[in-house]
C-alpha cells in the first residue's frame, strides 16, 4: 500500500466528482418538495435573504438542516464502516452486523417508548454506551475476529436479540404509537431541525478528523497482527481504541436518526472498488463522501417518491443497499478475507 | 447412540411431559395437575375446564411441542451444514420470508375469514421462497455454496425482506397490529385448526430430517473428507438446506418468527451429547421442544403491570418475547466460554 | 443395531404424529352441536356454531335471517339466537352497546367504558379481558361465556380460529362514520333493538346535519398525535377525518385507496405539506403514561421553530383531546362527543355551546 501517484490522482478525481454530485443532490434536496422552487428562487432565498416567509422557513429551517444532517450522518456512518472493516480485517464488519447499531437503537427506543426524561443533548452518550455494549458482546462472544462466519453469526444473533427487545417494547405501546414507533426501527431523517443537527455536529467535528487520522494505524493493521506487532504497534489496545471510535461515530447518528442501515457497510466497499486500493488514507475520505451522497440521495427518494407521505430513509437504504452489497460481496467473500 | 445421548433424550422427554402438564394448568384459570388430567380424560369438574383444556390449551401445547421440535431439528441441521454451532434457522431467510408473504397477502386483499389455514400456507410458501432466494444468492462464481456465503446471503436477504415488509406495512398500516405478534412469535389463539395445518408437514419433515443424520455427519468432517467418503457434497448440502428450510418454514407458519430457541436448543444439545448428528438431531428436537413449551409457560405466568394501565390486569407476553429474553443469558454464556 | 433402534424410534414418532393428527380431525372442538331450541343452560357450548355454518336460509322463518351477519372480513355467520352476552375487545363495541342500552359482559382494559358518557361506575362490574390489546386472552373470553365477540379489523382477525369453540366473532372495520352507523344498525338487528339503533342513527345524522348547516367551513383543522418530530395525522380517510371534512376545511387526503387514514397509528406526513396548509386549529390526541407525565405536545410544538409558524400554534389553538374517545371509540357516541368538543373550539362564535 505504498501511496502511488495514480492512486492519488484517482482519489482527486473521485473527490471532485463526488463533491459535484453532492452539490447537485443538495440543490435538488433544497428545491424539491412543497413548494418546489426554481434555482433562481433558491439562490434568492439562500444568498439574498429574499423570498416569502413560509418558503424561507421551509428551505432554511426544514430542508437545509435535513440536508446537512444527511451529509454528516452519511459521512459518519461510512467512516465507521471503514474503521471497523479494516480493524477487524473483515469485509462484513459494520456497525449493524456487529450489534453496535442495535445496541444504540435499543437505548434510544427505550427512551422514546417509555418517555424517559433524558435531555436531548445527553442521549448520544447513552446510545454510545448501548452501542459499545452491543459491540463488545459480539466481539467477545465471537472470540476470533478473523473468522468471518463466527462474526456474522454472533452479530446476527445479537442484532436479532436487540431487535426483538425493541419490538417487544413497541408492542407494549398503545395502538396509535405502534406505527410511529415501528418507523423508528428503520431510521429516518424526517423533520429534523437545526437543534438535531446541533446534537450531531460536535460528534462530527471531533469524529471526522479523528477517523481520518486513524489512516496510518489502519494501514498497519491491514498487514496482519504479527507484522503490525513487529512494526511496534500495540495491537490489542489499538484495536480496542479503533472499535470505540467506530462506535462513537455512529452513536450520535443513531441517537438522532435511529438505526439507518447499510450505508456503513456499502460505502467502504464502493470506495475501495472505485479507488482500486485499500489504502485507508484514501479510502476514508472517499468513503465519507460516498456515504454522504448515498444517504442524501436516499433521503431525497424518501421525501419525494410518495409525496406527501414520507417514507423513512432507512427503508430505502436497505432496499437499495442490501442487494447492492450482496452483488458486491459475491466476488469478494471467500477470495479476499478468510 | 451413546449413553449420554440416551440419558439426555429420556430426561428431556420426561421434562417435556412435566412441562406440558404445567402448561395445561396455567392461564387465567389455574388448574391443578389433577384437574388437568381429569379434564383431559373427559371427566372435568366443570364444563369450562374441559373447554379450556381441550379447545384452547391442549392444541396450544401440542403445537408448541411440534414447533419446538421442528425448530430444533432445523437448527441442528443448519449447524451441521455450516459446521458452526452458532447457526440458527432464521439464517435461511425463512422467518423474514414468511412474514413478508403474510403481510403481502393480508394487505393485497387476502381475506381473513379463515386465517388458520390460509395464512399458514402463505407463510410457508414465503419461507420456502425466501430460502430459495438465499441459496440462489449464495451461489459462488463456480456455482457452489460455502457456509460463509450462505450465512451472509441469509442475513442480507432477511434484512432486505424485513425492509420490504416495513415498506408494505407503511403503505397499508391496518395490518401492523396483527403482524407485530407474528414477528416476535406467539402461540396465542393457536387451536386445532392450526394443528391440522401443521402436523402433516411435521409428520413428513421430522423423520426425513432425522434420517439425514448420517449425511450431516459426513458434511461436518469438511468438504474434502466428505467428498472422499463419496458424499456428493454440493447436492447434499443443498438437500439438507432444503429440509432445514421446510422444517423451519412449517414452524414459522404455525407460530410466527420465534427466535433463539432454534439456536440455543441445538447448541446446548451439542454441548451435552457431543457432535454425532445421530445423537444431536433427536436430542435437539426434544430439548428445543422443552425450551419452547417452557417459554410459553413462562409467558403465561408472567403478570405484567404495564405502566399505562389504570387497573392492574393480567397482561400476557407473546412467547417470542420470552425466547428473545433467553438470548441474554445465552450470550453471557457464550462470553464466559473460552473460544471453541 | 443402532440403525434398528434408530429407525424404530422414527417409526414411533411418525405413528405418534399421525395418531395425534387424526383424533384432532375427528374430535369436533364444538363438542356438543347445539340444537337450535336447546334450553340455554349449559353456558358456552350451546351458542357456538361453526363459523361457516348452514348457509343463511332465505326461505326459513324471518327470525333466522335477522340472526345472520357478514363481517368486515367477509365471513358469514349465523347465530343460534339473539346475542345477550357480548364481549368487547374493541371500543366500538362498547360504544354500540351503550347506544343500544345494553351492557357488555367483558371489555378490554383501558377503554371508554369507565367514562361518564358511557357506563361510568357500572363499568366496574364488567369483567376485564387480560392479555394485550393485540392478543386478548382467549381464556378470559371463554370464562365470560359470551354469545358474541366483537373485534377490530387489522387486529383481531387471527382470533377467529381460537374463538371457534367459544363464540362467533364479528370483526368490524369502520372507515367512515357511515360505516359506524351501519355497524350500529347491524348489531341492533342482531339483538332485536332495531328501534333504538334507528333512533340513535337518526339523532346522530340530524346533529351532524345541523352542525354542517351552520358551519362556515372556512377554518383549516388538523387532528394529529405523536411528537413534534415523529407525528401521525388523521387523514380524510379516517373516521374523525371523514366527519370533519364535511364540517370544515380538512385538506389531508387519504393516502391510498386501500389503506385507512387512521389505522393503528399513522404514516409520516410531510411537515412541509402541513406548513403549506397552515391549519388554524390543531387537535392533539394524547394519553398519559410513563413515570413522568410527558410534556404536553402543545408545549413541545410551541418550542419548535417549525411548528411555531403554524397559525394554530401561534394563536394558541392547540387542543389536547382524549385518545380513547377520538381514536379508539369509533362509534356514534364517541363521534358525537368529538363533534361536541371540536365544533365549539373550531367555531366559537357560531357554536358557543355544543348543539343539543
Amino acid at each position: 500500500m505504498i501511496a502511488q501517484p495514480r492512486h492519488a490522482l484517482r482519489a482527486l478525481a473521485l473527490t471532485v466528482t463526488l463533491l459535484l454530485g453532492l452539490l447537485v443532490i443538495g440543490m435538488l434536496a433544497l428545491q424539491q418538495g412543497t413548494p418546489t422552487l426554481t434555482p433562481g428562487q433558491l439562490g434568492a432565498i439562500l444568498f439574498a435573504g429574499e423570498g416569502e416567509r413560509l418558503t424561507r422557513i421551509v428551505v432554511l429551517e426544514l430542508r437545509l438542516p435535513r440536508l446537512a444532517l444527511g451529509i454528516a450522518s452519511g459521512a459518519l456512518l461510512a467512516l465507521s464502516g471503514v474503521i471497523l472493516q479494516d480493524t477487524l480485517r473483515n469485509p462484513l464488519a459494520g456497525p449493524e452486523l456487529l450489534g453496535i447499531t442495535g445496541g444504540a437503537a435499543v437505548i434510544v427506543g427505550a427512551i422514546t417508548i417509555f418517555r424517559l426524561p433524558a435531555p436531548a443533548a445527553l442521549v448520544p452518550w447513552f446510545t454510545l454506551a448501548g452501542g459499545l455494549a452491543g459491540g463488545l458482546v459480539v466481539l467477545l462472544a465471537a472470540q476470533s475476529m478473523r473468522s468471518t462466519l463466527r462474526l456474522i453469526l454472533v452479530g446476527a444473533s445479537v442484532t436479532a436479540f436487540l431487535n426483538a427487545l425493541l419490538i417487544g417494547m413497541i408492542s407494549l405501546a398503545t395502538q396509535n404509537d405502534v406505527n410511529l414507533l415501528f418507523l423508528f426501527l428503520v431510521g429516518s431523517l424526517a423533520n429534523r431541525t437545526w437543534a438535531h443537527l446541533a446534537i450531531v455536529l460536535p460528534w462530527a467535528l471531533l469524529g471526522v478528523p479523528a477517523a481520518l487520522l486513524c489512516a496510518r494505524l489502519l494501514n498497519v493493521l491491514q498487514l496482519g497482527d504479527d507484522l503490525a506487532a513487529g512494526l511496534g504497534l500495540a495491537v490489542a489496545p489499538v484495536r480496542l481504541l479503533l472499535l470505540v471510535i467506530g462506535a462513537a461515530l455512529v452513536a450520535a447518528v443513531v441517537a438522532v436518526c435511529g438505526p439507518i442501515g447499510w450505508v456503513a457497510l456499502l460505502a467502504p466497499h464502493l470506495a475501495r472498488r472505485l479507488l482500486a486500493t485499500p489504502n485507508a488514507a484514501y479510502v476514508l475520505p472517499i468513503a465519507a463522501l460516498i456515504g454522504a451522497a448515498l444517504l442524501t440521495s436516499a433521503d431525497l427518494l424518501a421525501r419525494l417518491v410518495l409525496a406527501p407521505t414520507e417514507l423513512p430513509v432507512g427503508i430505502w437504504t436497505t432496499l437499495l443497499g442490501g442487494p447492492l452489497l450482496l452483488i458486491l460481496l459475491r466476488s469478494h467473500v471467500g477470495v479476499r478475507h478468510e | 447412540m451413546n449413553r449420554r445421548a440416551r440419558v439426555v433424550l429420556a430426561s428431556g422427554s420426561l421434562l417435556l411431559m412435566v412441562l406440558v402438564v404445567l402448561h395445561l394448568g396455567v392461564g387465567s384459570v389455574s388448574l391443578t395437575p389433577g384437574e388437568v388430567l381429569r379434564a383431559v380424560l373427559d371427566q372435568a369438574d366443570q364444563p369450562l375446564h374441559r373447554q379450556i383444556v381441550w379447545d384452547l390449551r391442549l392444541p396450544r401445547a401440542m403445537i408448541a411441542i411440534v414447533a419446538g421440535a421442528l425448530l430444533g431439528l432445523a437448527g441442528a441441521l443448519l449447524q451441521a451444514i455450516m459446521r458452526n454451532p452458532l447457526a440458527e434457522p432464521g439464517l435461511t431467510g425463512v422467518s423474514a420470508g414468511g412474514v413478508f408473504f403474510a403481510v403481502l397477502w393480508l394487505t393485497r386483499g387476502g381475506t381473513m375469514a379463515e386465517p388458520g389455514r390460509t395464512l399458514a400456507l402463505v407463510a410457508l410458501a414465503g419461507g420456502l421462497a425466501a430460502s430459495g432466494l438465499v441459496v440462489l444468492m449464495a451461489r459462488g462464481p463456480s456455482g457452489n455454496t460455502d457456509p460463509v456465503r450462505l450465512v451472509l446471503a441469509g442475513v442480507l436477504v432477511s434484512s432486505i425482506l424485513s425492509s420490504a415488509t416495513a415498506l408494505v406495512l407503511l403503505r397499508n398500516n391496518q395490518a401492523l397490529g396483527s403482524i407485530l405478534t407474528w414477528m416476535i412469535g406467539s402461540l396465542n389463539g393457536r387451536v386445532w385448526v392450526h394443528w391440522e395445518a401443521l402436523w402433516p408437514w411435521a409428520a413428513f419433515a421430522l423423520p426425513v430430517g432425522l434420517l439425514c443424520a448420517g449425511v450431516a455427519n459426513a458434511l461436518q468432517l469438511g468438504d474434502p473428507i466428505a467428498a472422499g467418503i463419496g458424499v456428493p457434497v454440493e447436492r447434499a448440502r443443498l438437500a439438507l438446506l432444503a429440509i432445514a428450510a421446510l422444517l423451519a418454514a412449517s414452524a414459522v407458519a404455525a407460530v410466527g418468527a420465534v427466535g433463539f430457541v432454534g439456536l440455543i436448543g441445538p447448541h446446548l444439545t451439542r454441548r451435552l451429547v457431543g457432535d454425532d448428528a445421530r445423537c444431536v438431531f433427536p436430542g435437539s428436537a426434544v430439548l428445543t421442544a422443552v425450551l419452547l413449551v417452557g417459554a410459553d409457560v413462562a409467558a403465561q405466568i408472567i403478570t405484567l403491570n404495564p405502566p399505562f394501565a389504570t387497573t392492574p390486569y393480567r397482561a400476557g407476553l407473546p412467547v417470542g418475547a420470552v425466547t428473545a429474553l433467553l438470548g441474554a443469558p445465552f450470550f453471557l454464556y457464550l462470553l464466559r466460554r473460552s473460544g471453541s | 443395531m443402532l440403525q434398528v433402534r434408530y429407525r424404530s424410534a422414527l417409526l414411533f414418532l411418525v405413528v405418534f404424529l399421525v395418531a395425534c393428527g387424526a383424533p384432532a380431525a375427528t374430535n369436533p372442538p364444538t363438542a356438543t352441536p347445539a340444537p337450535t331450541d336447546a334450553p340455554p343452560t349449559a353456558p358456552a357450548s350451546t351458542s357456538a356454531p361453526a363459523p361457516t355454518s348452514a348457509p343463511a336460509p332465505t326461505a326459513a322463518a324471518p327470525a333466522r335471517d335477522t340472526l345472520a351477519f357478514t363481517d368486515a372480513t367477509g365471513a358469514s355467520v349465523t347465530l343460534e339466537r339473539a346475542p345477550e352476552r357480548i364481549v368487547c375487545v374493541t371500543e366500538i363495541c362498547v360504544d354500540i352497546l351503550a347506544d343500544l342500552g345494553l351492557e357488555p359482559v367483558a371489555v378490554a382494559p383501558g377503554g371508554v367504558a369507565p367514562l361518564p358518557a358511557f357506563f361510568g361506575e357500572r363499568a366496574q362490574s364488567f369483567a376485564l379481558i387480560g392479555g394485550s390489546f393485540f392478543e386478548p386472552s382467549l381464556e378470559d373470553i371463554a370464562a365470560a361465556k359470551p354469545d358474541l365477540v366483537i373485534g377490530l379489523a387489522g387486529v383481531h382477525e387471527g382470533l377467529r380460529d381460537g374463538l371457534a369453540a367459544i363464540a362467533p366473532l364479528y370483526i368490524m372495520g369502520p372507515r367512515t362514520y357511515q360505516d359506524s352507523i351501519a355497524y350500529l344498525k347491524d348489531i341492533g338487528r342482531l339483538t332485536g333493538r332495531e328501534a333504538e339503533a334507528a333512533a340513535r342513527a337518526q339523532a346522530f345524522e340530524a346533529k351532524l346535519a345541523a352542525y354542517r348547516e351552520k358551519s362556515p367551513k372556512n377554518r383549516t383543522v388538523l387532528v394529529m398525535w405523536g411528537m413534534d418530530v415523529n407525528f401521525g395525522i388523521d387523514t380524510a380517510g379516517s373516521l374523525v377525518g371523514s366527519m370533519l371534512s364535511e364540517l370544515t376545511n380538512y385538506p389531508w387526503p387519504a393516502p391510498a385507496p386501500g389503506s385507512e387514514g387512521h389505522a393503528s397509528g399513522g404514516i409520516q406526513f410531510s411537515l412541509e405539506q402541513v406548513l403549506a396548509e397552515n391549519p388554524d386549529v390543531l387537535f392533539v390526541q394524547t394519553y398519559g403514561f410513563g413515570p413522568v407525565p410527558p410534556e404536553p405536545l402543545s408545549v413541545q410544538l410551541a418550542a419548535n421553530p417549525l411548528w411555531s409558524e403554524i397559525t394554530a400554534v401561534k394563536n394558541n389553538e392547540v387542543h389536547e383531546v382524549s385518545f380513547a374517545v377520538w381514536s379508539t371509540g369509533r362509534g356514534l357516541r364517541s363521534l358525537t362527543l368529538v363533534l361536541d368538543e371540536a365544533m365549539p373550539l373550531i367555531y366559537p362564535d357560531v357554536f358557543p355551546q355544543p348543539l343539543p
